[in-house]
């Protein structure tokens, strides 16, 4: 294939990145199941961790413009994670001292904690009416614009739309503080 | 709490990278010595952290019913062989095989159900300069550019199962299958094609592919990939998919 790129307007686009783990999947699950001796569960689980890399690459602006095909960036990363995933299945732990390990650095604390606000923000939202929630949604998890939310949900324009989503937001916030569990700064 | 939030607006400048390096300045100032506006901006913190995770586990949820959709359809090599190439070559074979003995005994004429004028013109090679020199390979040639793919397919076929392989075959028996009705069996010819060490059919091939993913029924799979080549900036086909793209589209 030609040296192309691909612009964010196509990177952002949704069906275009779910088609691409559709198409480029055959060859991956083939090539990380005989080439790394992976198991099929292995490959798979890695390959949804590649797209989801690509996934957070692209919607943290950590990936403005591909100048390769999709393939090949997949691949690459694809790469990585097995060399890690292999190197760490071979590794031999040694564990501190446990009065070495400080709790505010305890990775497994961290990552219980953001699960708990995860499912705990996912439940509040739900209970929010739908033009609530959808004004959330689209800002932080669609990440569109408050022009685009305006147009969607029908406020009369971008400022309003804005107004309306800091009252929700703080709506939200009140109702999930009491349980929200804050890491430190 | 609400009241807590007061400073919100300033929070999320300050977090989505909005302020001026002097405002920045005062803001992460501010921060150190005020424990409210620290509070208040730790709760913004985890709350778009959740909100983010939410959208996160919304992808995963999305990458694995695709997987489970394709291992239903059984449409994954990892699962199956170690060696997908000669299987998936070995699978189109007896597809091909399959398809071209139903076809005989059935004595059905079919034709591709997209508007022949959407199709790209493929005007054949010249029979006296064909690649393999045989004269079964240029009757092949003859009936297809001829107009006469149900016969130039069931021509191409043996000549495809001793040189399986071969780019040139794969296209014109891709081409001449998907011409006369049968874009399940070309789909893998083209799919393998896509792969191709030669630019010129590896980058058709991808035309053909979602038009055959079109007449099998995938039809938004077709468009989403006809889409993506018209927007490949340097693509030799990127405006005949752009052209498809629409007419197919209006056609849905």
């Amino acid at each position: 294939m030609p040296h192309s790129v691909i612009p964010r307007e196509l990177l952002l686009d949704e069906p275009w990145f779910y088609n691409q783990y559709r198409i480029i999947r055959p060859e991956f699950l083939s090539w990380s199941t005989f080439s790394y001796n992976l198991t099929n569960e292995d490959a798979q689980d890695l390959y949804q961790e590649v797209f989801l890399i690509f996934w957070k690459n692209i919607h943290e602006g950590r990936l403005t413009e591909l100048t390769c095909e999709p393939k090949t960036y997949v691949f690459s990363i694809g790469k990585h994670l097995i060399l890690n995933f292999i190197k760490k299945n071979n590794r031999t732990v040694t564990f501190s001292d446990p009065e070495l390990i400080k709790a505010i650095d305890n990775p497994w604390t961290m990552e219980h904690d953001r699960a708990h606000n995860r499912r705990f923000v996912k439940d509040i939202l739900q209970q929010l009416p739908e033009k609530d929630r959808r004004v959330l949604e689209l800002y932080y998890m669609e990440e569109k614009d408050m022009r685009t939310i305006a147009a969607e949900l029908g406020y009369k324009n971008a400022d309003v739309a804005k107004k309306k989503k800091y009252e929700v937001f703080r709506k939200l916030c009140s109702l999930v503080n009491p349980s929200l569990k804050i890491q430190p700064a | 709490m609400q009241e807590e939030l007061k400073h919100l607006e300033h929070i999320e400048r300050y977090w989505e990278g909005r302020m001026t390096q002097e405002e920045r300045l005062d803001f992460e100032i501010a921060l150190l010595v005020d424990p409210v506006l620290q509070r208040e901006s730790d709760i913004y913190k985890g709350v778009v952290q959740a909100l983010k995770d939410i959208k996160t586990e919304n992808v995963r949820n999305r990458l694995k019913a695709i997987d489970t959709e394709l291992d239903r359809k059984g449409r994954s090599p990892g699962r199956t062989s170690s060696f997908p190439f000669q299987r998936v070559l070995l699978a189109a074979l007896v597809v091909l095989a399959i398809g071209s003995t139903l076809f005989l005994l059935q004595g059905r004429t079919s034709s591709t159900s997209i508007n022949p004028d959407f199709l790209p013109v493929e005007e054949g090679l010249p029979v006296l300069m064909s690649t393999s020199g045989e004269k079964s390979f240029d009757d092949a040639m003859s009936l297809f550019k001829a107009g006469e793919f149900r016969e130039s397919a069931d021509r191409f076929i043996p000549l495809l199962e001793s040189r399986p392989v071969n780019d040139t075959l794969l296209f014109y028996t891709g081409n001449a299958l998907l011409r006369s009705g049968r874009a399940a069996d070309a789909l893998p010819l083209f799919n393998r094609l896509t792969i191709s060490h030669s630019p010129a059919y590896a980058l058709k091939a991808g035309v053909y592919v979602a038009l055959c993913s079109w007449e099998t029924g995938a039809k938004q799979e077709a468009l989403n990939q006809l889409r993506e080549i018209s927007f490949l900036e340097n693509h030799p086909y990127k405006n005949e998919a752009k052209a498809l793209f629409n007419q197919l589209k209006s056609t849905r």
